[in-house]
């Protein structure tokens, strides 16, 4: 039996030491789950910021290298960090109009240092998972929101439809014994007819929608635009486009606000807008580039709804010109690097035959509205 | 005009409740006015002779969904069976008409209606609440009923029984002794549905 003992104390000893060494590691991985929750939280849940600031926290962990591909409501993004391997972690997570592509790589780790990497891992991709499903909650809800408007102007204008309709009729076919009551009851009415009516036109959006499709010269719309924003800029090329009036409007129109936006933010550079539009089989590209511009930190978050740099900005302008330009069988795209300005690229259906005639598309009613 | 000739009107929108209470009183209709649930039901806790309901949908404090409306309809077809509802709303004309007849509304009217439209409505429906009641005077008891062939007769049962309970004690003002009698059953069996059912008198 004594004779045992020195094996026994081995045995002993050596679990201590496994078990030591297993605490350290589960200890440093506790940490790191940690600290990537704690990130996540400072970064607001914003998923691009936590792909781009969450290696230091993973290279801790032991991973050697980490990549993604992000789709971000259609702009591509993707980073890579350290080394990139043979033996990693991969996951495709799609939320919405959110894709990623997520890459750890591990450097072929083995034993329990595998199992915590795997267990790391995990979280780590819950937590973008999560993101995602926060980021698309946060924009479904915003929609709610825009669809709760609706329905007010909805119930508000059948309800003054039902009284013009009442009041036309009680006009039109009064007794004289209830001429005085029907006076009496209009004025009571009125007063909050008006404040009804009043309260609509302030909702509604001043650009009425037309959706038939016309050509339109594209030249004239743009200088339309950006005269009645108050821009310059330089207009190279005329080709003529077919789609839907009131798309064309709102793209252009979201396109220059955009430029607007910028000259409010920085009065002492006026925007100085170059546009180049050409014509190419059956699609019209028009480029845009203020050429006295400052490049823009985040070209990723152009076309995310409900991000804006203004504080009262609705953040949903570009999101929706892309939306529409795509819808009408086009795109909007931003090109560009971190030192030189954003050049905007849009393209649209041309006109397959020569337009008769020809027409803007900005009406002179519209600019009444917006000037007034 | 006789008394019976009194339209309750639930409408949010204060011009449009003052439009239609002109109209009506013209035709020489007698008018409450209401701008939400709360404010109908504290009208009908007083013993009046409303017989007509007009309701649009969307009231306070979710002017934009008919969740309101829908409630106060099943609200008073629960409590008041006699009267006629007759929903007048923008709401979504299809889903809403569906939802507001299954509650029990007697007509339904889009936005915008026309002022003949909704003077033949009030009348029908008149019409229907007086004959209603000469017939329960005769001891006839009209019953609305909602019934899926596929729960089986049983369900149906269940839920005539407890209509007719109802709107018999409704009729007879919570009198358990001419409820009974009314129904041709003891005082004990009509106590033994009131429990089944759930019913209470309503002190308010």
């Amino acid at each position: 039996m004594i004779s045992l003992y020195p094996s026994l104390i081995l045995v002993g000893v050596t679990i201590l030491a496994v078990m030591v060494v297993l605490l350290i590691q589960s200890s440093r991985h506790a940490r790191v789950n940690l600290d990537l929750l704690r990130l996540n939280e400072t970064l607001c849940f914003d998923l691009p910021d936590l792909l781009r600031k969450s290696w230091p926290q993973l290279a801790r962990a032991g991973f050697t290298g980490l990549s993604w591909q992000l789709d971000w409501f259609g702009t591509s993004l993707a980073g890579e960090e350290g080394i990139i391997g043979k033996a990693f972690l991969n996951r495709h997570l799609e939320v919405g109009e959110i894709a990623l592509d997520v890459t750890l790589f591990h450097g072929g780790r083995r034993w329990e240092q595998r199992y915590f990497s795997d267990s790391l891992a995990e979280n780590f991709f819950l937590l973008l998972h999560m993101n995602m499903w926060i980021k698309m909650g946060a924009v479904q809800g915003a929609f709610g929101q825009a669809a709760k408007l609706e329905l007010f102007l909805q119930h508000d204008m059948k309800n003054i439809a039902q009284f013009i309709r009442l009041a036309a009729e009680q006009l039109e076919d009064v007794k004289p014994e209830h001429e005085a009551r029907l006076l009496t009851t209009l004025r009571g009415a009125m007063p909050t007819v008006r404040v009804r009516a009043e309260r609509i036109l302030g909702t509604l959006s001043c650009n009425a929608a037309k959706v038939e499709k016309c050509y339109c010269r594209l030249a004239e719309v743009w200088q339309q635009a950006v005269d009645m924003h108050g821009l310059t800029a330089r207009i190279q090329g005329d080709p003529t486009v077919f789609l839907a009036e009131a798309a064309l409007h709102s793209i252009i129109d979201n396109l220059v606000v955009n430029y607007v936006d910028q000259a409010l933010r920085n009065p002492e550079t006026l925007p100085c807008l170059q546009i180049s539009l050409s014509q190419e089989h059956e699609k019209v590209t028009a480029t845009i580039q203020d050429i006295q511009g400052r490049p823009c930190p985040w070209p990723e978050r152009l076309f995310e709804p409900f991000w804006s740099e203004q504080r009262e900005g609705l953040g949903i302008g570009l999101y929706q010109a892309r939306q529409l330009a795509e819808a009408a069988g086009g795109s909007l795209d931003v090109r560009g690097t971190s030192d030189l300005p954003l050049i905007f690229v849009l393209t649209l259906p041309a006109a397959k035959s020569q337009p008769k005639p020809t027409r803007a598309v900005i009406s002179t009613e519209g600019r009444n509205l917006k000037e007034r | 005009m006789v008394l019976a000739d009194t339209i309750l009107l639930v409408e949010d929108d204060n011009a449009l409740r003052l439009m239609l209470r002109g109209i009506l009183e013209m035709q020489g209709y007698q008018v409450l006015e209401a701008d939400s649930r709360d404010s109908a039901l504290d009208i009908l806790k007083i013993p009046s002779s409303v017989g007509v309901v007009i309701l649009d949908l969307g009231l306070p404090p979710s002017p934009h969904t008919p969740v309101e409306g829908l409630a106060l309809i099943s609200m008073l077809c629960d409590e008041l069976r006699s009267l006629k509802i007759i929903v007048l709303t923008g709401q979504d004309q299809e889903s809403a008409a569906f939802e507001a007849i299954r509650e029990g509304a007697f007509d339904f009217l889009a936005k915008p209606a026309s002022t003949a439209d909704i003077l033949q409505a009030v009348r029908r429906a008149f019409l229907f609440y007086r004959k209603e009641q000469e017939m329960a005077a005769g001891g006839l008891t009209r019953l609305q009923l909602n019934a899926r062939v596929s729960d089986g007769l049983k369900s149906v049962r269940d839920e005539v029984e407890e209509k007719l309970v109802r709107q018999v004690l409704q009729e007879t003002g919570f009198n358990v002794n001419q409820s009974a009698a009314r129904l041709g059953l003891k005082r004990e069996s009509l106590y033994y549905f009131l429990k089944k059912f759930g019913i209470e008198r309503r002190d308010d």
